[in-house]
């Protein structure tokens, strides 16, 4: 007995020591299994298809009859070999051309399943001072009605009765009133001609965002006010109306046959039986996909979602949703940046059907408007594109399965960055359209890591600390992007690859690539991009400025000179100030053994103290204060000088568009031109968009290529604020599209005012000028750890909380204890 | 007899033979790598014999943090184990009262790093609690973080967390002494200093390893609660090789921090032997 009962003790010891073994087995990593290349077959493929449309977009898209059919201001048009070719109607899109020959524009359109089409047209209204919504209904043979819709008023806030510019697509800025300036400085006077006051008030009238017809014929219309209303197509009669909860308003809304899918402001979608209009039982897995809360969903093999958070603390999907349902009706389609996602209503899943990294969805400069799934099962999409010069147009895409494509492509490429532009996600999706047998596996060390509140729960370092490790275990990326991260250090660890191979190239703004070569003639990484600190004022006030100490000097002067201007530089914070003077005084704190150099930096805290102290009156007001520091960045370069409370620009040249402004600028005042600011050091630029590769990647030559790719004149449709390309075609076809496109502003003055600014084309030798001060550049400035100390503990200098000589010993400290790691 | 002996050594092995395995697998063959590493470069893994050590060992960072934790640890230590023992023979002697006492004093052990992260800033900020107080009274702000003070935050706030803890381990070597032994003292005319000098504190001393050993282990966990107020560089003051080592990964410095762990990893090795051996003697 005795001994039986110890012998079932061993059998029990032994059996609970192997469920240990296998369950320590089954906590090991699936990394294995999870990289290596897949060969199942099959995926949808991504294929660009004309469109007949010359000069406006196309309102709506169709099947029907096994025809696609498409609606645009320029006609209607079918095609029977599913977007190849088109061919215009006849009776209808005359008639829908009549409509728009006069001065109607159309936002939106919709197909009925009869083939009827309805347009809505926004017509100026002298009643409302501004835009009032109409509605049109064309049979199929032309005949054309007009649906008067009795939509509920608008529901207005105080806040919202409107006062704005010409609502096109301009930028508005808040400026000081130029007017609360006397004109007895020497500052540059605004040319009251060009600069013209133009204020215009009106109520903005309801109408519809989004509609949509039902089987029977009736349709669906999303208001402005957030609610979805069932509206009989023959009266316009309102027959159901259905709103969100509380405080929330419908935002996005499609049918199947018997459902309606209506997504609230908070990311839930609610659901009705389109038979009775009554409310259904929530989709719970919908919901979960939505709001990126899939409650206890733990397979790692589901696709990813992007997802981001909403000022009230919701999480929803990132970027734009379109709804769709299949052909027959019965399935729910989603669409987002991240692929197609199908959900059968009630089902437990929602299956990826295409994935949006893989084709144009990634894209940024690509939101998809309309899509349908066709009879022969392929999807097609109307799109909005934005173009190189910054306008956006309609792209039809298709997507069709090819059952021999890889459903993976075969060759990965993993990417890393702390975060991602708009312009790398777009870089990767242009490339992995050119090479698709190329997947770029971007991992992003900082997105995605947000807590509730929308803070990021980890900070750089602990980011970086995760990549050093994965990169020691031997699963690091091939491509790194390199901004905010410790470049130098991994040069100098060999951590990445020499890459003058592919800088050799003449196309290639030498000075700029060439910002980490080290001294045995590598360079390891390489900016794609740049930006450069300026100064722009008068030419006798530029002449005189050399360096940091004449810089403050010369604002001194013109503080004595004008008593009455509000700021000399604009700059009445002390961040902002000093962000723009580190740029052109950072490298020469270096001293030669890496340590800083304790005199220079307490030069230019002094300097930096003496601009401030000088700058602005001692007791600016918060308004003015806030509006100042608003007036000029970026793609507004030196605005803040036309609204006469500034003579002086101190900022940051990043794009065409903000040379172009600032050309414009000048051309208004007397006598101003720009020069690279002068401070400690002359001639500074700021690498940005930084990229290496890394030298433990075994796809060395597929990673060159993606870099030299960047480096290639196809990546420069986003002509944003992250800097000058540093490929001198990409760089003077930018500028030459500003030479082309111009553009403008509205600016509004604090009392309410609106000038309108006009960018003017730019010449020949304006872009000569540039691109000759832009080689002229010799000194790259990096930011880090140096950098934003010196800015922190500057602030307390700067506003009189700590003399110079004390905010250098604190800087020192901490710098000091950093450098001394290395 | 032998055969039985053989086979309780067996049995004996078969018990350790689980730890050990984890050990090895999880902390022995990875310091092996760690060993390797110290000999070749952070990337490339190119061998560079004692580079490493010569460049952490000269770097001043490096002996700033050594310095720093040398500091702690000499202070620290040494305040924790008397406070600790002398707060658990009290405790001792209180019986059902000081129970409630030891839960009290543990009670800090249970508070998440995170939660000690922020009351420290509402303590120590420069507008914080402390600095509220003291302008009540008079007397100006201190930068407590940001100034030598700050060695002492992390000295107190390392005795505040780890004293329950201590306490309870000396507590149990104290219930282990016989009360008998104490009786006979007394009735041959001891006092309570006599009784503590010659009787406790001789028998005390297996735990004393215990507590200093686990004691030293603790302090290196002071450092959460330092990174999590003051981020990667602190002041200077409270600036520890946890801090190096840290920053050291972050910027791939692997080589070096590879030589510092084997060096810091000897010291602490020696100093355990070291002590082992003093109480063993005593």
């Amino acid at each position: 007995m005795k001994r039986s009962c110890l012998f079932g003790k061993r059998i029990l010891a032994l059996g609970l020591s192997a469920v240990l073994l296998f369950s320590a087995f089954g906590c090991s990593s699936q990394e294995g299994s999870a990289s290596s290349p897949s060969k199942a077959k099959g995926r949808y493929v991504e294929a660009e298809l004309p469109l007949p449309l010359k000069n406006t977009s196309a309102l709506a898209l169709s099947e029907q009859d096994g025809k696609l059919k498409l609606a645009s201001q320029e006609g209607v048009y079918e095609s029977a070999d599913q977007g190849k070719t088109w061919q215009e109607t006849e009776k209808l899109s005359q008639a829908v051309k009549e409509l728009f020959s006069t001065n109607y524009y159309s936002p939106l359109g919709a197909w009925s399943p009869n083939g009827s089409l309805m347009v809505s047209c926004a017509e100026e209204n002298a009643e409302h001072n501004g835009e009032i919504c109409r509605y049109f209904l064309f049979d199929k043979d032309g005949a054309r009605r007009e649906l008067k819709l009795e939509l509920p008023e608008l529901n207005l806030d105080d806040s919202e009765s409107f006062t704005m510019a010409d609502p096109s697509d301009s930028v508005s800025v808040d400026l000081p009133s130029a007017s609360s300036v006397s004109g007895d400085g020497d500052g540059g006077q605004r040319d009251g001609d060009d600069a013209a006051t133009d204020v215009v008030s009106y109520t903005p009238v309801n109408s519809l965002s989004k509609f949509q017809f039902l089987s029977d014929g009736s349709l669906l219309g999303l208001d402005a006010n957030g609610e979805i209303h069932h509206i009989d197509a023959q009266s316009g009669k309102i027959l159901h109306t259905l709103k969100a909860g509380p405080e929330m308003f419908y935002d996005n809304f499609t049918a199947t046959k018997d459902t309606l899918f209506a997504m609230d402001s908070n990311s839930r979608m609610d659901l009705y039986d389109l038979s009775t209009w009554g409310k259904k039982a929530a989709d719970n897995v919908l919901n979960g996909f939505l709001s990126g809360d899939s409650g206890d969903k733990t397979d790692d093999s589901e696709p990813g979602l992007t997802y981001t958070y909403t000022n009230n603390g919701f999480t929803q999907i990132a970027g734009s949703l379109t709804l769709f349902a299949d052909h027959a009706g019965e399935t729910l389609y989603l669409c987002t940046s991240d692929g197609v996602f199908r959900h059968i209503p009630g089902g437990s899943t929602m299956e990826q059907v295409i994935n949006g990294a893989l084709n144009s969805m990634a894209d940024p400069s690509v939101t998809m408007e309309n899509m349908i799934e066709t009879s022969s099962g392929s999807f097609k999409a109307l799109s909005w594109k934005q173009q190189n010069d910054g306008t956006s147009s309609s792209t039809l895409f298709s997507y069709d399965y090819d059952p021999n494509m890889d459903a993976v492509p075969e060759k990965e490429l993993k990417a890393y960055a702390l975060y991602a532009t708009d312009e790398l996600r777009q870089s990767i999706a242009l490339y992995q359209k050119s090479h698709p047998d190329v997947y770029i596996n971007l991992e992003l060390g900082l997105e995605g890591s947000q807590s509730a509140d929308g803070e990021n729960a980890v900070t750089d370092s602990d980011a970086l600390r995760t990549l050093n490790a994965s990169i020691m275990a031997g699963k690091g990326p091939d491509l790194l992007f390199l901004d905010d991260m410790p470049v130098e250090n991994y040069i100098e660890k060999g951590l990445l690859s020499d890459l003058s191979e592919l800088t050799k190239n003449d196309d290639l703004l030498q000075n700029i690539v060439s910002a980490f070569q080290s001294a045995d003639g590598k360079i390891c990484a390489v900016p794609t991009r740049f930006t450069m600190p300026f100064l722009n004022g008068k030419s006798d006030v530029l002449s005189s400025v050399t360096d940091l100490k004449t810089l403050a000097d010369a604002v001194e002067k013109l503080r004595t000179e004008n008593p009455k201007v509000k700021s000399v530089t604009g700059l009445v914070f002390p961040f902002p100030l000093l962000e723009v003077l580190y740029q052109s005084c950072a490298p020469a704190w270096f001293k030669e053994d890496g340590s800083l150099d304790r005199e220079k930096l307490l030069e230019f805290l002094t300097e930096a103290k003496r601009i401030f102290a000088a700058d602005h009156e001692e007791n600016l007001s918060e308004d003015d204060s806030l509006t100042l520091s608003l007036s000029s960045f970026g793609e507004l370069a030196g605005v803040g000088l036309l609204s006469n409370s500034e003579l002086l620009a101190l900022d940051t040249l990043s794009s065409a568009g903000g040379f172009s402004c600032l050309m414009t600028v000048n051309d208004k005042l007397d006598g101003y031109s720009y020069a690279p600011l002068p401070g400690q050091v002359k001639n500074t630029f700021i690498p940005t968009r930084i990229v290496g590769v890394s030298a433990k990647s075994t796809q060395q030559e597929e990673a060159k290529k993606f870099v030299e790719f960047l480096l290639t004149n196809e990546i420069r449709s986003q002509d944003n604020n992250s800097g000058f390309r540093i490929n001198k075609n990409a760089l003077k076809a930018e500028l030459q599209e500003k030479k082309e496109t111009g553009g403008g502003f509205g600016l509004m003055g604090s009392d309410g005012e609106f000038f309108n600014l006009e960018l003017r084309s730019l010449t020949d030798s304006e872009i000569d000028g540039l691109l000759e001060t832009i080689q002229g550049l010799t000194t790259p400035v990096l930011q880090g750890m140096i950098h934003e100390t010196v800015l922190n503990e500057g602030c307390s200098c700067l506003m009189g909380e700590k003399s110079p000589e004390d905010t250098v010993d604190s800087i020192l400290k901490k710098v000091n204890l950093y450098l001394s790691e290395s | 007899m032998r055969r039985k002996h053989k086979k309780s050594q067996w049995s004996g092995i078969l018990f350790l033979l689980p730890s050990l395995l984890g050990v090895s697998f999880f902390v022995l063959l990875p310091f092996l790598d760690v060993v390797r590493r110290s000999f070749v470069s952070a990337v490339t893994e190119e061998w560079v014999g004692l580079k490493n050590y010569r460049d952490t060992f000269t770097n001043p960072a490096f002996q700033l943090a050594c310095r720093n934790t040398l500091r702690f640890s000499l202070i620290c230590i040494p305040a924790l184990l008397v406070l600790s023992l002398l707060l658990g023979v009290f405790l001792q002697k209180l019986c059902i009262l000081g129970g409630t006492l030891k839960t009290a004093f543990l009670f800090p052990m249970a508070i998440p790093v995170a939660s000690i992260a922020l009351i420290w800033r509402l303590v120590f900020e420069n507008r914080g609690i402390l600095n509220g107080a003291l302008s009540q009274i008079g007397l100006p702000a201190i930068e407590w973080m940001d100034s030598p003070m700050a060695f002492w935050v992390l000295v107190i706030s390392y005795l505040w967390k780890n004293l329950g803890y201590d306490i309870v381990l000396w507590m149990a070597g104290l219930s282990g002494i016989p009360a008998t032994i104490y009786e006979a003292a007394r009735i041959d005319g001891a006092g309570e200093w006599m009784l503590f000098r010659r009787i406790t504190l001789p028998c005390l001393l297996p735990t004393a390893f215990t507590v200093s050993v686990l004691s030293f282990l603790n302090s290196f966990k002071v450092f959460r609660e330092a990174y999590l107020v003051a981020g990667d560089y602190p002041h200077e003051s409270m600036y520890l090789l946890q801090h190096l080592f840290n920053n050291w990964f972050r910027d791939l410095s692997f080589d070096r921090m590879a030589a510092g762990a084997v060096m810091v990893c000897l010291v602490v090795l020696g100093l355990i032997l070291f002590l082992r051996k003093s109480l063993e003697e005593e």
